[in-house]
């Protein structure tokens, strides 16, 4: 199949040109010895099917950053037609070198000089014909945001296509050397672009004035992340509360009286088993939905990179910046598109560090557990001081894993970032988004969700004539294998048994102890408050906090690392902080005779 | 140490007209020309794809609150450099304004 290769700078708008281009059919393909994911779709073009692929925006072609070196090892590796080249017009003083250094790999290559209304608007003036002679290729102005000039895009793919029919490699030397390109590229500007000498101000730096004002700044962020938070899990949580509605009644509507004839280990199988995962599945599609969308506009406004900007003092020593901090924030609504959303993060090393920090965040299903033992337990004014106190831990359990990894997972990118000019996203892209995030999360986790959740179902269903979760199932036993584990942080038996519940959902922690005791969820809190004290309670709570939030979790761990060996990491060191901290608590509050 | 010196170089300004002065000295709206670039080659090849290299006009918006980073516009972009990146940074204070 005839291949493009899509390439360009950060924020010139390359991922809204290729999505412009290839409409929702993009994809995350799998690319052997890659690192990150790559989007490819395929578009029709002059009668044959051409595969487009989106490869990480570079500012250097010969740079050490991992995107960088990802695009190198995609051009050793892949031979493609040619290259589109996206640049942003308003900077092509400096964007230019880059298609430069292109020139050397000995590739076709098409020229799209996006933003080209915003350009005018500066009074920056390209001299089309003259730029395409002096650079000896094709130049086409667009605007992939607002769609124009995709017509003369769509020619110009299909002449370079007919007169470039095979694959090439690149030359294999042009990856390794650097020329000196300034020379010209000062030459070919001054030839064929002009710049008013002064930049106007503008409404990006007026915005800028309020947004990152010395002392204004950073109220006004947290105030910002504050909104969005309400504003995402505000819509996103009654829309997975009506998920599971929905769920809850194909279930017990559909599912239930149409396996009434079938044994019942199979009706089992599917109903608590299959279902229930698929259900998992689900009942995340409304929250990354709109986190993306949401977080579109935060990304493509540029207020993103501000915050790096703004958060930076703070967030240095701990070896993270300010992405990183909204990141984990927004955890505290859902890890799983908190993690997901990590992407932003080009530098693999600070990505994988952040992804080590965000499971602490005390998210929504696990503050229904803790609602309901520290109701359950404590008066009223104590649970409310305990909440505020798990909140508190979830930090600086955070803050610790930071400091203690960050030497692991040092940063080599300088923090060199631009700041782009603040731009509004429009509704074509939020959905491009929110589409492309949803579609990569059920064909990267979905199976290892669903097999998690049936793995769980048969621990805590066979055999299958006890009764479920019972001590005669394999739940039971490992409970009983592993009290030696457990009795230390004075968490019994029954409770061992509901943590590997928990594994695959904090969702599901209540209404597994209500089976567990054998009391409907109406009188469980009377049960749990009779049979427990508050010091196990807490002891509990903190473990929970602590571990593991969810499968799901685990699922897009692996899928955003791409690496069992941090994904093995990232659940072993909560587990062991844990029970190391559930442990120092339970038996110093013992020892004081509590 | 390092903050004293470069404490001592700032508060001199006025006398001196030569001597190294670095990107991190100035002051929010002040502008200069970048002389050289001290840094490894990543960095120096980054440097210079966003712009910064030396010959080109640099000028300083604003410093980030807490010792944080700078905001620098280069051209047409706006970029943020840490402090002690900006150190990296000659300038030609004959060129100041």
């Amino acid at each position: 199949m005839k291949r493009l290769a899509l390439l360009g700078m950060p924020n010139t708008g390359k991922s809204t040109f290729f999505n412009r281009l290839t409409g929702a059919g993009a994809r995350v393909g799998n690319w052997p010895g890659m690192t990150v994911d790559l989007l490819s779709a395929k578009v029709l073009l002059g009668g044959d099917m051409v595969e487009l692929i989106d490869l990480p925006g570079i500012y250097n072609l010969h740079g050490f950053s991992d995107d960088e070196q990802v695009v190198r090892h995609f051009f050793t590796s892949q031979p493609v037609n040619g290259l589109v080249v996206v640049l942003d017009t308003t900077q092509l003083d400096r964007q230019l070198a880059l298609l430069l250094q292109l020139k050397t790999l000995g590739l076709p290559i098409t020229l799209m000089l996006n933003m080209a209304d915003e350009a005018r608007q500066l009074g920056i003036h390209v001299d089309q014909q003259r730029l395409s002679d002096e650079l000896g290729l094709t130049v086409t102005l667009i605007s992939a945001k607002y769609g124009k000039g995709f017509q003369h895009v769509r020619r110009t793919l299909e002449n370079l296509l007919r007169e470039h029919p095979h694959l090439a490699n690149a030359s294999p030397t042009a990856l390794n050397q650097d020329q000196n390109i300034e020379a010209e590229l000062d030459r070919i500007i001054s030839d064929s672009v002009t710049t008013p000498v002064t930049v106007p101000t503008g409404i990006s730096q007026r915005i800028d004035q309020l947004f990152l004002h010395p002392w204004l700044g950073l109220p006004l962020f947290f105030l910002c992340m504050f909104g969005l938070f309400q504003l995402v899990y505000g819509i996103g949580t009654p829309l997975q509360d009506g998920m599971s509605w929905l769920l809850d009644h194909v279930k017990t509507l559909i599912l239930v009286p149409a396996l009434q004839g079938a044994p019942a280990p199979l009706q089992s199988f599917l109903i608590d088993g299959l279902f229930n995962g698929v259900g998992t599945v689900l009942s995340f599609l409304p929250i990354i939905v709109v986190f993306f969308m949401v977080m579109a506009v935060v990304e493509d406004s540029g207020y993103l990179a501000r915050s790096a900007w703004l958060m930076d003092a703070l967030m240095a020593k701990m070896g993270l910046d300010g992405r990183s901090f909204v990141m984990q924030l927004m955890g505290f609504g859902c890890n799983v598109p908190a993690l997901m959303g990590t992407r932003i993060m080009r530098s693999r090393t600070l990505r994988l560090l952040t992804m080590m920090v965000i499971p602490f965040s005390l998210c929504s299903a696990r503050l229904q557990v803790f609602l309901f033992f520290s109701g359950a337990i404590f008066k009223p004014v104590a649970a409310a001081s305990v909440m505020f106190g798990l909140y508190i831990t979830s930090f600086l359990m955070a803050f610790l894993t930071a400091l203690v990894w960050r030497g692991k997972f040092r940063n080599h990118e300088p923090l060199l970032l631009e700041l782009p000019p603040w731009r509004f996203p429009t509704p074509r892209q939020l959905l491009a988004q929110a589409w492309q995030q949803s579609g990569h999360f059920i064909r990267g986790a979905s199976g290892f969700i669903v097999a998690g959740v049936i793995m769980v179902w048969a621990l805590t269903h066979y055999p299958f004539n006890v009764t479920p979760a019972s001590a005669s199932t394999l739940a039971g036993r490992l409970a009983d294998w592993m009290s030696p584990i457990f009795q230390p942080l004075g968490i019994n038996r029954l409770l061992s048994v509901t943590l590997l519940f928990g594994f695959v959902a904090k969702e599901i922690v209540i209404g597994s102890l209500a089976v567990i005791y054998g009391a409907g969820e109406s009188r469980l809190a009377g049960v749990i408050a009779h049979q427990l004290d508050w010091v196990q309670a807490l002891s509990f709570m903190l473990f929970t906090l602590i571990y593991t939030p969810c499968l799901s979790t685990v699922a897009v761990l692996k899928q955003e690392s791409k690496s069992w060996g941090f994904t093995a990491l990232a659940v072993a060191w909560p587990l062991a902080l844990a029970w190391l901290v559930s442990f120092v608590f339970y038996q110093t509050a013992r020892a004081l005779g509590w | 140490m390092c903050d004293f010196s470069q404490h001592a170089i700032k508060k001199n300004t006025s006398h001196l007209q030569f001597g190294m002065h670095t990107l991190n000295q100035l002051s929010p709206h002040q502008s200069a020309t970048i002389l050289q670039v001290k840094a490894g080659p990543d960095l120096l090849r980054r440097m210079a794809a966003l712009g910064i290299r030396p010959g080109r006009r640099v000028e300083v918006i604003r410093l980030a609150p807490m010792g944080g980073p700078l905001q620098i516009r280069i051209g047409h972009t706006d970029l943020m450099i840490r402090r002690e990146d900006a150190a990296r940074i000659d300038i030609d204070m004959e060129s100041l304004s």
